[in-house]
């Protein structure tokens, strides 16, 4: 299915239309593959010429989407994609079988678990300052974000969505404010990584500031 | 898919908090761990991203992350979509359609092919059904122990003969079981 959203063009600060999609398949990886991957490595190593510390370096290369090609029929993946103008912006995959609520009060509950998200690289902005231009387009994690939200909503797991983030201050500062995200635990299963989950109240207190 | 349009306000006044923020989440931890097991540690000397290439032009296709963990499937799933949808009356075709799926996807289904939760939550909604318990019998959740006794208990007293009145009372019961959970 596609769906009509909105992405925000960041050299004007306006809306433009995107489309978020369900059916991603091997042509998306293929695409990402091609395009994005050249980039993200590009800006890594004119990064770390430049003398950017090594844990600044961006983590998504990583990444190679091509080898998730056989994840795609699996049983409890599901996988999103937006479009804008023509190009794959962004892609996630949210896990709905394998992680279940950590936060007390929601004990074992099930939730989607998003096991990966990326934007394109001409959309983060370090990455795409390193290859000589300002990016483009902002909200594409908002919107897949909301996306997983959805998925959660439809699949009766009631909005309960979990992530571990980067371990960046300001990531976790996004997730904990923007995406209502409440702070679960720094996980040792996973590099200490901070693990957040949303409730559902706290998916309803998302989705009711962002559909304003 | 559910429409859960964001705002383009609220979309244009939370860009900035977006923007420049590292958003990778998961999968890349995981995948290190494994990768570097069976590739080593890049060298500290060794530029990162060329070492992403190295070990990307070595590297076959890895074997699907399948070890998905779901809970063990009940062993149900299939017979009491069969049942349910010769109960309403429907066609394999006309409960395809109404799924937007192939028929021989919903022909798997029914002879034991695992369903994808997204699937699971359709079959949910057309037979009025919370999608939580179908998840727990399609295996996606564990499943509570009333589930699976009445998932049991359903499987001992059901076959694939056409409907008779104790099947259908059977069907019923497992129906009531679902929905009041």
């Amino acid at each position: 299915m596609r769906l009509p959203i909105h992405l925000i063009e960041l050299a004007t600060g306006t809306a433009v239309d995107g489309i978020i999609f369900d059916d991603v398949t091997l042509e998306h990886f293929i695409e990402s593959q091609a395009k994005w991957r050249p980039l993200v490595v590009e800006a890594a190593k004119k990064m770390q010429a430049s003398g950017t510390p090594t844990d600044q370096l961006p983590r998504h290369w990583h990444w190679n989407w091509e080898r998730k090609e056989q994840q795609l029929g699996d049983i409890g993946l599901s996988f999103f994609g937006i479009e804008c103008r023509g190009e794959l912006q962004g892609l996630m995959k949210v896990d709905l079988a394998k992680y279940s609520a950590k936060i007390p009060t929601q004990a074992r509950a099930e939730l989607a678990y998003i096991d990966y998200l990326e934007a394109a690289p001409w959309n983060i902005r370090e990455l795409a300052e390193a290859n000589g231009h300002p990016p483009r387009f902002g909200t594409v994690g908002l919107n897949l974000f909301a996306a997983a939200i959805g998925l959660s909503l439809e699949v009766g797991y009631e909005g309960r969505v979990g992530l571990h983030s980067l371990p960046n201050p300001r990531t976790e500062r996004f997730y904990e404010n923007t995406c209502k995200m409440i702070p679960v635990h720094r996980d040792p299963s996973m590099s200490n990584l901070l693990y957040l989950e949303t409730t559902p109240v706290q998916a309803q207190l998302f989705l009711s500031e962002a559909q304003r | 898919m559910i429409d859960l349009r964001l705002s383009p306000t609220w979309l244009a006044a939370k860009a900035k908090e977006e923007d420049g923020v590292q958003l990778s989440v998961g999968g890349w931890i995981s995948e290190l761990s494994s990768t570097f097991t069976s590739h080593g540690e890049p060298k500290p000397s060794e530029p990162l991203a060329l070492a992403a290439d190295k070990r990307d032009s070595t590297e076959k296709l890895s074997a699907p992350q399948a070890a998905i963990e779901t809970s063990p499937a009940l062993p149900v799933f299939g017979q009491f979509l069969n049942l349910s949808r010769r109960e309403k009356g429907w066609s394999v075709q006309q409960l395809a359609g109404k799924l937007n799926v192939e028929p021989e996807s919903l022909v798997r289904l029914e002879n034991g092919q695992p369903p994808q939760p997204m699937l699971v939550s359709k079959i949910a909604k057309v037979f009025e059904l919370p999608p939580k318990s179908l998840l727990q019998i399609a295996g996606h959740a564990t499943a509570e122990k009333t589930v699976a006794d009445a998932a049991f208990a359903f499987a001992a007293r059901s076959n694939t003969r056409p409907l008779d009145a104790e099947q259908r009372a059977a069907l019923k019961e497992f129906v009531k079981a679902l929905a009041s959970q």
